[in-house]
């Protein structure tokens, strides 16, 4: 909980970042390149349809990335990049998810679509459990451990003569 | 990450959602000889200079296939 909450801080924008630079200087804002949606789904077809990207893609997707994250990513990359606006990135996403889940399930390859609703229950996420591991072996190793005195036993000794009585 | 607002996400759900609340479509009775063929009902037909709608027509495509491919 802790973790989220200082991520989130800092993943933000600063104030006023976005007027350091010349108004129309970033592709962004500037007319895109595609402007309907029948482009822009061409334009990721021919994309998706490359060997390279394919097999990029699966070793993406065996790793356990979800598809949506990968989705918005190139969305996102391709508005940047002012290869198509906002508006259209939002109206094609379904439809590449759509078509990776279809990639994915022709090459049999176990992947997570990122359409499953969030789990609300208290188990801990295994990152979280990785880090808080970490941290308590951090914390163990720092700490001195002062050495006990060791007690010294007192053997009582059997007596051993010819004489001696047996218990 | 996985916590963060994800566009794609929210669009695909959007989408199925509307997708849910489109009415199925219903086959035309065909018993007389003089019944017209085709009904002329104006909101049977999508329109399709809407993009939204050129998309759920290619949507549909792939999520055929994909059943297809799954068997279900």
């Amino acid at each position: 909980m802790v973790l989220e909450d200082v991520t989130s801080m800092f993943d933000a924008p600063i104030p006023g970042e976005s007027l350091t630079i010349e108004l129309g200087s970033r592709p962004w804002q500037q007319a895109s390149e595609l402007s309907t949606v029948d482009e822009a789904i061409e334009y990721y077809m021919e994309r998706l349809s490359t060997d390279e990207f394919m097999n990029q893609l699966m070793d993406v997707l065996e790793l356990g990335v979800p598809i949506t994250s990968i989705v918005n990513t190139m969305q996102l990359n391709s508005v940047m990049e002012g290869v198509h606006s906002v508006d259209v990135g939002a109206l094609v996403s379904p439809l590449l998810i759509e078509m990776i889940m279809y990639m994915a399930d022709m090459a049999k390859v176990d992947y997570v679509s990122g359409l499953e609703k969030p789990d609300t229950s208290d188990k801990l996420a295994p990152t979280k459990v990785a880090k808080m591991m970490n941290k308590f072996k951090q914390e163990v190793e720092d700490t001195d451990i002062e050495e006990e005195p060791s007690v010294e036993t007192q053997e009582t000794e059997e007596p051993k003569g010819l004489m001696a009585r047996r218990t | 990450m996985s916590r963060q607002f994800n566009a794609s996400l929210a669009s695909y759900n959007k989408l199925m959602r509307m997708m849910d609340k489109m009415p199925a479509k219903k086959p035309t009775k065909n018993i007389g000889l003089l019944s017209p063929s085709r009904t002329k009902n104006a909101t049977d037909k999508e329109d399709m200079s809407q993009p939204i709608n050129r998309i759920m027509k290619h949507f549909n495509i792939i999520k055929d296939k994909r059943g297809e491919l799954n068997g279900s």
